[in-house]
């Protein structure tokens, strides 16, 4: 199915305009409201879900294709969990093989060995 | 290796490494195709495709509508108007003297003209108060030249702001300064933090780029200087401090680099890119290039946990909400940011302090608020911004650009510009910003 550009409306800053109010890096203060907020929102997502913290996430962000990926180390599992959003489903995937592809290298160099499946 | 052409004579098709995305340029709604899709839009309708893209709303048929007219429409039926409803902040030109020459000021520095007085700093901080009465919230940024060569002005004015806002009960003013950070005392900081300021440094880059195009008079570097000074600035408490990026021929090229710098050395983490001004009658970046750089530079600034904005950031905004974001130098809200000028005047356009059509004394807005519409822009004013994929997206020239090209015919390289952005913006959806 082709799929429809996903919807977005929480812009941190409208870009009509960007050519005055925000020039003068005020918007920094913003930060500090939205990082709040987003404490918020997982302190209520904890009390909503069934989770387990995740330490050691990074989240990569790539230029080519474009996209973010976050890799984290598995909290219960052996192994490392690579998510991938590269927009469109080509990149995406992309985006996954690479990041999967890095892992496994870098384990490789490092000399870890892939855990079986049972 | 990506491209682009029309489909069914009324969406844009991108093509990119076997997969691509459509987009109608009017609605602003896109849809991406895998590789099978792609396969499957080519043969014979209807295939499983194109009954899927018709559920979305993209069919071949239709009225054959002409798409300026289409945009027309569609903007009014979303109450997005032109023309601005009134003044909500005022950029305040103090002076246009200046301890730096930057080659590319779009301001006529040093001339000896009279700084803006007390009484016409009062008179037009009482307008803008005035004319808000009762909102939340005005703006107050302080300009040149060299704002804090007037820092006397800024602290009156800072004081008399407090004084408005209480009497014409406006909840909140908003406080920044656009500064060369070349001359920041402790005065001046324990100022900026008493009222919260946001404070603009404009930087170009490393050293090696900044002194190209911004020295001070006498013709020296002031980078050591100002990256002390923004150290000090960021160890203040309360002020919030960005960096104002203007792309330049120095730094096209090394965008991604001089934010990596800005950040990592500078340790500034917002940084707003400015929009080229056309000051010489033309864009002198290519606009391809600019578009390009602009988007390498954000995912960098993303990547070490900076903030980096640009009118890029239109084309984004556009796709992911599905509405035109076409008008310049006006806010969300319907109102504009203007200039206060020495000599008791007002630009309705906040980046030309010159040109007669945008100049009003306060009385004569007073008496006539839908002058404002001065500044109003004429949307898709050429045949070709019907064709054009960026038609909702920059929605041809501004007033100020038309101004200073001379014409209602877009700079070439400024169309290459924004019709850049929309090709990346529709590859990108994954809402980062």
């Amino acid at each position: 199915m082709p799929t429809p550009r996903r919807t977005k409306g929480d812009h941190l800053i409208y870009a009509d305009v960007v050519d005055s109010k925000s020039k003068a890096g005020v918007w920094m203060g913003e930060r500090d409201a939205f990082q709040a907020k987003q404490a918020e929102i997982l302190e209520a997502l904890k009390d909503n879900t069934d989770w387990v913290p995740v330490e050691n996430a990074i989240m990569v962000v790539s230029t080519e294709p474009a996209g973010i990926t976050i890799i984290a180390a598995n909290p219960t599992l052996p192994g490392v969990i690579v998510l991938a959003d590269g927009g469109s489903p080509e990149a995406s995937a992309q985006l996954q093989a690479s990041g999967e592809e890095l892992v496994r290298k870098l384990m490789a160099e490092r000399g870890i060995m892939e855990e079986e499946a049972a | 290796m990506a491209s682009s052409q029309l489909l069914w004579g009324k969406y844009i098709r991108y093509d990119r490494d076997g997969e691509a995305a459509l987009l109608d340029p009017v609605t602003l709604d896109s849809v991406y195709l895998d590789r099978g899709e792609v396969t499957d839009l080519s043969a014979v309708p209807p295939t499983a495709t194109h009954t899927a893209l018709a559920e979305l709303g993209f069919t071949p048929d239709g009225p054959d509508l002409d798409r300026r007219e289409a945009l027309r429409s569609r903007l009014q039926r979303l109450g997005l108007e032109p023309l601005p409803v009134r003044i909500s902040g005022l950029r305040i030109v103090l002076t246009d003297a200046c301890n730096m020459k930057c080659s590319y000021c779009f301001v006529e520095t040093n001339t000896g003209k009279p700084d803006m007085t007390e009484q016409e700093l009062a008179d037009g901080l009482t307008y803008l108060f005035e004319t808000n009465a009762g909102r939340d919230e005005v703006a107050i940024q302080w300009f040149g030249g060299e704002p804090t060569t007037r820092f006397d002005l800024m602290q009156r004015g800072d004081e008399l702001a407090d004084a408005l806002a209480e009497q014409h009960d406006v909840q909140r003013v908003r406080r920044t300064v656009v500064t060369n950070g070349a001359r920041i005392t402790d005065a001046m900081i324990d100022h900026f933090s008493r009222y919260r300021y946001g404070v603009g440094i404009s930087v170009d880059g490393p050293p090696s780029v900044n002194s190209e195009h911004r020295r001070l008079l006498g013709g020296q570097p002031a980078d050591d200087r100002i990256r002390r000074n923004v150290g000090r600035l960021l160890d203040a408490d309360g002020i919030h401090v960005g960096c104002n990026l203007t792309p330049t021929p120095a730094n096209i090229g090394r965008l991604a680099e001089t934010v990596k710098w800005i950040i990592d050395e500078l340790g500034l983490k917002f940084i707003y890119a400015n929009t080229p001004i056309p000051a010489s009658g033309r864009w002198t970046v290519d606009g391809t290039e600019l578009a390009e750089e602009l988007y390498q530079a954000r995912l960098v600034a993303l990547g070490r946990g900076g903030m980096m904005f640009s009118v890029l950031d239109r084309a984004f905004q556009a796709l992911d909400r599905r509405r035109p974001m076409l008008f310049d130098h006006m806010q969300s809200d319907r109102t504009l940011n203007a200039a206060l000028l020495p000599g008791s005047r007002v630009s309705l356009c906040d980046i030309n302090f010159t040109e007669p059509a945008f100049l009003h004394t306060l009385e004569e807005l007073r008496a006539d608020p839908a002058l404002l519409g001065g500044v109003a822009k004429e949307i898709a004013p050429i045949p070709e911004c019907g064709e054009c994929p960026a038609l909702a997206i920059c929605g041809g020239p501004s007033r100020n650009e038309q101004l200073l090209i001379a014409g209602d015919r877009p700079d070439p390289q400024m169309c290459a510009f924004y019709q850049s952005t929309v090709e990346i913006a529709v590859w990108d959806s994954t809402g980062l910003q």
